[in-house]
């Protein structure tokens, strides 16, 4: 019974930082690609 | 080649201070960062489950006590980041303060979440309850309601530099509440165990137990350095993304 306390604490602590590193990571790309996306919008014009 | 020595004489000719920006915003340095985070937290690991004793009446679910204090400790650190960003931020009013007091709000509840799950998890199988609402644990419980808080108020303000300003003044204040949840123990009655390490005369912990737990606390401590530049890292590039679609607008 113990053990299985320990257990869930030590998962629930790992599960939430993957969940947050995950969302962390997703955000960081997306920005990435918007930012990208809107660069490329900008020169774009300017080259036509 | 000439590339190359156009970026090294680009380089040299730079401050000190942007030469360190230019490192810490590249792709080696969080490299650097997850490999160091990865090798601590396995080291902990080790400590934890292996080289720490179990202890004598509590059995192995004391072990939950290394991952409990350390997330305590990087929550309470978190929200100290908060209020020396938030002072900066209003002595100097440069956006950066506020980013990174933002991102440790952020970073500060998830671990704080982590102190509210864990405790309950350990209190049950010794105290037979999950929750009790004695004041280590309620005061705890109001920090991470107080930090819940000075998010909402950014979220919720019309425009985003009185946002800044407003969670700044909520983060100073918010604060007052760290020592509340530290000296609750001291101060009231609780059924919380006393210090374990900052005691007179110590806490009656095992030698091989304070290494661990300084190993678990040193770990806690990279992990979030980590999250905190990863989260920092966003918060920047957001606003270079709102500042872009201004332009084209």
């Amino acid at each position: 019974m113990n053990n299985t306390f320990l257990f869930m604490a030590f998962m629930i602590i790992w599960i939430g930082l993957a969940l947050y590193l995950t969302l962390l990571i997703k955000k960081l790309t997306s920005v990435e690609r918007e930012i990208q996306l809107l660069k490329e919008y900008m020169v774009k014009p300017k080259e036509k | 080649m000439l590339f190359l020595q156009l970026c090294v004489r680009y380089y040299t000719n730079m401050s000190l201070k942007n030469k360190i920006w230019v490192f810490i915003m590249s792709v080696r340095f969080y490299q650097l960062l997850v490999l160091l985070t990865f090798l601590s937290i396995t080291t902990a690991l080790y400590f934890v489950f292996v080289f720490a004793p179990p202890e004598l009446s509590m059995g192995e679910i004391q072990r939950i006590f290394y991952f409990h204090v350390a997330s305590a400790w990087i929550a309470f650190f978190a929200f100290f980041v908060v209020f020396c960003c938030s002072i900066l931020f209003l002595v100097r009013q440069h956006a950066v303060f506020d980013m990174i007091g933002n991102s440790a709000a952020e970073l500060g509840i998830l671990f704080m979440t982590f102190v509210l799950i864990t405790g309950p998890l350990w209190a049950k199988p010794v105290w037979n309850t999950y929750w009790t609402w004695d004041a280590r644990l309620t005061t705890s419980f109001i920090l991470w309601l107080i930090y819940i808080v000075y998010l909402m108020i950014r979220k919720y303000t019309e425009t985003k530099e009185r946002g800044a300003r407003f969670a700044a003044v909520f983060g100073i204040i918010a604060f007052l509440q760290v020592p509340i949840v530290y000296m609750s123990i001291r101060w009231w009655r609780t059924l919380h165990p006393g210090p374990v390490l900052m005691n007179k005369g110590g806490g009656g912990l095992d030698p091989r137990m304070q290494v661990t737990l300084v190993v678990a606390l040193v770990a806690f401590t990279i992990l979030f350095l980590t999250l905190l530049i990863i989260r920092f890292r966003i918060a920047w590039m957001e606003t270079q993304l709102f500042q872009l679609k201004e332009k084209i607008e």
